[in-house]
Formats: structure tokens, sequence, C-alpha cells
């Protein structure tokens, strides 16, 4: 009973918009010190489930429960200090400083007309660290590469400092180098004990570091387990087109045409 | 953000200059008062003091009734819509949102020349501020409920909506004054080309009034501003209630352009020229934007009217006329700036 406060439980969720169901009756839950990684083709229905979790989306169907409540239940504010969002294209037309930007994350922490503190400054000054972006604070956002962008995004939800964190996407616009310490960044703060859920299109990376995998094909779930039950190579041909095998070396998923 | 030393100083400078403006405008004109006299004209009023030695009774009457209330009427809708400009870019993340761009001021025009050819606005001296608020205020959902697709809202279908709405808002003004008894060159110039001529302080008490107070409650929207820049999805999970705020948003700001239309008919591109400026000096932080921007605004707008009644003088030009010379190669300006390549030529 204890365990199941303590997470995101997800029960026959649906979503359908005109008619067209864009997700089916999905089920699973997301611990605290988890890294679960959601895959699928294009068109699955992955962005949509991530909508529904951070409730930019409500359901049409099913529900979903956050510590044993109702997401819909909760005040924005509140909502907002547990579960934090990476959108998949985040928006940067107006020359906002980095630390600015940054700093949104902590609104949900602030009262109406309450300014960020110097607590506040310092927590921003750290994720900017974590996220390779340390010494970019006074840099305008405007005039950074999409990569660089991508990880003040990902420093800004950090700062929001909540126990479970949302990600679409998150490694699209990242050089290699940034690719694998984003992905470890993840790994080891679901081992702190946040849980992380990530829309991702690397499956060598999804096998590599996430705890579950969460396969997503035409809305409906296909496979819910471990990295090595899930990918199998019949799962891998029939949901992705792609033949793979597991490197009995060095135990990694190899994917290939 | 804590205030910084810069912006400290950049208020300082801004205040003086509203000062210094408001002095200088009321000074001069087709006929000029001395700094000094228009100093003691004003102080004496307002401190009740007897200050008339060396004053002309003509002097007094020039700087009290004449141009002092146009001055601060021109200032206080100079500071009111640069705020809604700058309220406008981030709300619909549209650096070229603007009151009159997006037809609200047409909108409210429209409905203020209504009320007046009707004769309602007889009945009660308030009925033509307000039907000047329900004009844009039914623009400004117009053009919004059009334009905006699941959350978002689309930038170009807003501004051509906008401008053609207002189009559409400025031939009807232009129809109804030419059917109406009151029908002059001199009222349709005033409604469509706006002004602040012959304005008492009646006029500048009603319009003084809902400015300043929506003025001062969009302040408290500040930090919800900066979040909406970030988009939809990132706003919404920080906390902000956007689809509420909207509302918010768009009743304040209309409230403030309804009551600057209805005493001053269509003053454009003051809520595009005066934001981007500030943006510019002290940062896109709306904490510092808004305030800034109202103070800027209540500059700038007495200024343009200095240069109205002044350049070709005794003739007045139209304050519209000013701010539109100023304002275009502004817009122009903005426009190529946010190109962003799509389409090729």
């Amino acid at each position: 009973m204890q365990k199941e406060k303590q997470s995101v439980k997800v029960s026959g969720l649906s979503y359908s918009v005109n008619g067209k169901t864009i997700l089916a009756d999905a089920s699973f839950e997301i611990e605290r010190n988890e890294f679960l990684g959601i895959v699928g083709p294009n068109g699955a229905g992955k962005s949509t489930l991530l909508r529904l979790l951070t409730r930019i989306l409500n359901p049409t169907e099913g529900c979903i429960l956050l510590d044993g409540e109702d997401l819909s239940r909760y005040e924005a504010k509140e909502l907002y200090k547990k579960v934090s969002f990476l959108p998949q294209t985040s928006y940067f037309d107006f020359p906002l400083s980095v630390l600015e930007v940054v700093l949104t994350g902590r609104y949900p922490y602030l009262g109406i007309f309450e300014s960020e503190s110097k607590e506040d400054i310092k927590r921003a000054e750290n994720c900017l660290s974590l996220v390779d972006m340390g010494g970019f604070s006074q840099r305008k956002i405007t005039t950074l590469s999409g990569g660089e962008q991508q990880r003040v995004s990902l420093a800004r939800v950090l700062a929001q400092e909540t126990d479970f964190i949302f990600l679409d996407e998150p490694s699209s616009h990242l050089d290699i180098h940034h690719k694998f310490a984003l992905i470890e960044l993840l790994r080891s703060l679901a081992r702190k004990g946040k849980g992380i859920a990530a829309v991702l299109h690397d499956l060598d990376l999804a096998s590599r570091f996430c705890d579950r995998i969460l396969v997503l094909e035409d809305g409906r779930t296909t496979a819910l387990g471990e990295p090595p039950q899930v990918f199998s190579e019949k799962l891998l041909s029939s949901v992705f087109k792609v033949r793979g095998s597991w490197d009995p070396q060095s135990g990694n998923l190899l994917v290939f045409r | 953000m804590p205030t910084g030393k810069k912006t400290l100083s950049v208020y300082a400078v801004l205040a003086s200059l509203l000062l210094l403006t408001v002095v200088v405008c009321v000074s001069l004109g087709t006929v000029s008062v001395p700094f000094d006299k228009v100093i003691s004209v004003i102080a004496g009023k307002l401190l009740w003091l007897d200050t008339g030695a060396g004053i002309e009774k003509s002097q007094e009457l020039i700087v009290w009734d004449v141009r002092l209330p146009r001055v601060l009427l021109a200032a206080t809708i100079g500071g009111g819509l640069s705020i809604v400009g700058a309220v406008m870019q981030a709300m619909f993340r549209n650096p070229l949102a603007e009151p009159g761009i997006l037809g609200w001021s047409s909108g409210g025009a429209f409905f203020a020349v209504l009320a007046i050819y009707t004769g309602i606005h007889q009945q009660w001296f308030l009925l033509l501020p307000l039907a000047a608020f329900a004009g844009t205020l039914l623009t400004a959902y117009a053009v919004y409920g059009i334009s905006r697709y699941r959350g978002f809202v689309e930038n170009t279908t807003l501004l051509l909506c906008g401008v053609a709405l207002g189009t559409l808002f400025v031939s009807l003004t232009t129809f109804v004054l030419s059917v109406s008894n009151a029908w002059s060159m001199k009222e349709m110039l005033f409604w469509i080309m706006g002004g602040v001529d012959s304005r008492t302080w009646t006029h500048f008490a009603m319009a003084a009034v809902p400015v300043l107070a929506a003025s001062v409650i969009l302040l408290f929207y500040a930090k919800n501003l900066n979040a909406r820049l970030l988009g939809y999805e990132t706003a919404k999970t920080v906390g902000i209630d956007i689809e509420k705020t909207t509302k918010h948003l768009i009743v304040l700001s209309s409230l403030i352009v309804g009551a600057s239309v209805a005493v001053s008919g269509i003053v454009g591109f003051v809520g595009l020229i005066i934001p981007h400026s500030v943006r510019l000096l002290i940062g896109v932080d709306h904490r510092r934007l808004l305030p800034a921007s109202f103070i800027a605004g209540a500059i700038f707008l007495p200024a343009a009217d200095l240069i109205a009644r002044t350049v070709m003088s005794p003739q007045e030009l139209r304050l519209g006329v000013i701010t539109s010379f100023i304002g275009v190669p502004f817009f122009v300006f903005l426009l190529r700036r946010n190109f962003s390549g799509r389409g090729i030529a």
C-alpha cells in the first residue's frame, strides 16, 4: 500500500480527439527512483502520453493517480512542485537571459508578487552547471544554439525540483557527448530517488540506461518491462521494422536495418 | 530578478525625463509660457499657494486649463497603450501585437462613435468609455477566438485577423459618422487619426482612473507573462493557468484601450514602439518591462503631441499621424527581423 502512494499510477488511460483514438487503455506505474523509457514509432502517442501525465491534456477515459490523488484534483502550483516537463519544442523568440529562463522553474514556489531569492538564483546556477552551461547565465537565450537552448530548458526543469520529471525527446538537438551526459544525468537522478519518464528515439541508448521500457504502437501498449525482455528480435522487427540483437560480449543492444 | 543598479538608474532617468517632458510640453506651443511660470502656476494650484505675482491670467489659463490636462492625458494614454503593447506581445508571444494593429482600438472607436450617434452617451457620462471598452473587448475576443486553435494562437492568423477586423471597424466608424447629423471631417479625423486636442480635466479623469487602476493590476501578471514567452506547455507546467489568466489579461488590457480610445480616438503604434525600445534598455523580464514601458510611453506621447501641435503651427496635425510616421518604419524593421526563413523567392 505504501508503495502505491509513492508513485504515478496510470490506469485505463485513453485519449481521443474528434473520434480518433490517440492513446488507448494505457496502464502502468512510475516509481520514484525509476527511469522509464517510452519508445515507439512516430505517431504512436508518446507525446500525448506525456501531455496527459503533465495535465497539459485531460484524459478522455481512465485516470492518473499521483501519490494516491487524482491528477485533476491538484492545485496547479502544488502539482508542478511534484511534476515537471521538458517539451519537445521550447520557444525562445524574446531575448530573456539564460538565468531568467531557468528561474521560471522556481515560479511554482513563488507567491504572486514574490521575486526569486538569492537561494533560488543559486539553485538555478547549480542546475546550469549540471547541464554543462555554467557561466552562460547572463547570455541571451536567443543567441544560443539549439542544443544549448535544450540544455537550458533541462536546467529549468531541474530547477523546478520535482519528484517526477517527464521529458519529450530530451536529446534530439544534442551532440553525442551531451547526449550521453544527459542520459547519465537522468539515470543518476533516478538513483537519487526521482521518477523519470522520457520519450526516446535512440533504442540503443534506451536499452542501456532505462530501468524499464514502455513500447507504444498506434496508441496501444505493445510491451512493458526491462530492456532485455522488451527488445526481442520479434518486437524490433514488428514494431520498429529493424533487425536487432543483444551482443553477448558487451550486453548491449545492436540495431540495424 | 532582483532589482539591479542598472534598473534603478534607468527608472531614475525615466522619471526625471517624465517630469521634464510635462513641464516642456506645457510650456511650448503657439503661445509659449516660460518654464518658471509653468512651475509656479502648477505649484500654486496644487499647493494652494498664492504665486500669482507676475503671472498673467491668460498664462494661468493656458497652463492650467488648456495644456496641463492635455499633456497629462497624453501621458496617461501613452503609458497605458505601452503597457498594453508589452502585455499583448507576451500574451500572444508575438512581437508585432499592439492594440492598433490587432484592431482593438478600431473596435473601441466604432462603439464610441455608435454611442454618440445613438445619443446614449448623454444619459450618463461614463457610457461613452463603457461603450469603447465593450467594443475593444468584443474585438479582442473575436481576434483571439478566430486565431486560437487547441491552446495555440497562430501568429499570422492573429495579425491578419486583427488588421481585417480593424479595417472593418474603421469603415463602420466612417459610415456611422457620414450618416449622422454631427458629420464633419474634423470629427472623423479625431476618431480615426486620434488626438488629445481640446481635452479637459474631465477627459483626463475619465481616462486616468481606469488606465492607472488596470495598469497597476497588470503588474501582478508580470511573472505569468515571463513564463508565457517560453510557450504554452512550459508556461502551463510551471503552474500558469493560461486559459483563465488570458481572460484577465484581455479584460484589463481592453479596459485601458477602451478608456484611451473614448477620449482620444485611435492612436496607433505606441504599444509597438515603446515596449520594444524599453526591452533594449532594461531587458525582457516583465517585472521591469511593464512599469518602465508605462513611464516611457508617458514621456513619448506628450512629446509626439508637442510635435503635432507645433511643427505646422498654428495648424495642428493629428496625433495619430505623428505616431504612424514613427511607428510604421519601426513595424517594418520588426517585420524584417522576425523573418524566419519560410518560403523562397
